[in-house]
């Protein structure tokens, strides 16, 4: 599977921290690891960065509460798989769900973004909740629900439920 | 000792711009407090109008801050090259291209946590 790097690392840092309840602490998880967590108001377009040397996560302290989660987590991401990569400074500009893996950079983005996905929306712990919910899950009010309890956005639940082939695409 | 003038209000305006965002306070109204317009004060964030020596130490009273923490770092003992902020595009990963703009709200992040 393309991702199952990213998959496995956000679970065994979940595993590591023994992180079994949602929505996920983020910022926590990112702290323990040995990170300084620092809110900016940065330019509008740019969501978060990661300053390797400096053991430093920077996210856009204007954007909404899920969004800064996301970034947090994808900027964890880029922590976990990339920082042996040769590159110093992360920057995060936009998320992009569907892109194609035609360079390394979007390789990163991309493997980064499963990062997040998976560790803000564990698998095991959306397989409990959704077998909790005894509703059809093409339902957008289902997602929204998942969304709230897990904190993130109703596309990023979207697409993990997706990606977990939990729903067909509509 | 080689100074550039430009580089040397444009580092200043970084600090105060730098000091002003960790206070949380708008252009506009760190202009009203000191009398001056909102475009003055971009511009002075920007290097392109030359703070005097007692504005300096007002907006240094005003964010409490010392005010050698306004000046770039030559004033005190090195040279200014040592204390910038360096940032190499090859270094940076991203999955769109890096403008100017951003690349300075970068740097002026990457000089807030000094």
């Amino acid at each position: 599977m393309m991702f199952s790097e990213s998959h496995k690392e956000a679970q065994a840092l979940l595993d590591k921290f023994e992180v079994y309840t949602i929505p996920i602490k983020i910022e926590e998880i990112a702290k323990k690891e040995g990170l300084k967590v620092i809110p900016y108001p940065f330019n509008e377009g740019i969501s978060g960065t990661l300053l390797i040397n400096e053991n430093v996560i920077g996210f856009n302290q204007t954007e909404s509460r899920v969004r800064r989660r996301f970034t947090i987590a994808h900027e964890l991401g880029h922590f976990m798989l990339h920082r042996n990569q040769n590159k110093t400074v992360f920057l995060d500009k936009l998320f992009r769900f569907n892109v194609p893996n035609d360079n390394q950079n979007e390789q990163f983005e991309m493997e980064a973004n499963a990062f997040a996905a998976a560790i803000l929306m564990p698998e095991k712990i959306l397989r409990k909740e959704i077998k909790g919910i005894e509703i059809d899950l093409g339902d957008e009010l289902a997602i929204k629900y998942l969304a709230k309890k897990f904190d993130v956005s109703t596309t990023a639940m979207y697409f993990r439920l997706l990606n977990l082939k939990l729903i067909s695409p509509h | 000792m080689d100074i550039n003038v430009e580089t040397f209000y444009e580092e200043i305006g970084v600090r105060i711009k730098v000091a002003r965002i960790k206070a949380d306070i708008k252009p506009d109204t760190l202009g009203d407090i000191l009398g001056l317009t909102r475009t003055s004060i971009v511009n002075i964030e920007n290097g392109r109008q030359r703070p005097s020596v007692h504005l300096l130490l007002t907006i240094a009273k005003i964010f409490r801050i010392s005010f050698n923490e306004l000046l770039p770092e030559f004033c005190l003992e090195h040279s200014i090259e040592d204390h910038k902020v360096h940032v190499h595009k090859k270094d940076i990963q991203s999955i769109s291209k890096v403008d100017n703009e951003t690349e300075q709200s970068l740097k002026e992040f990457m000089l807030s946590i000094k």
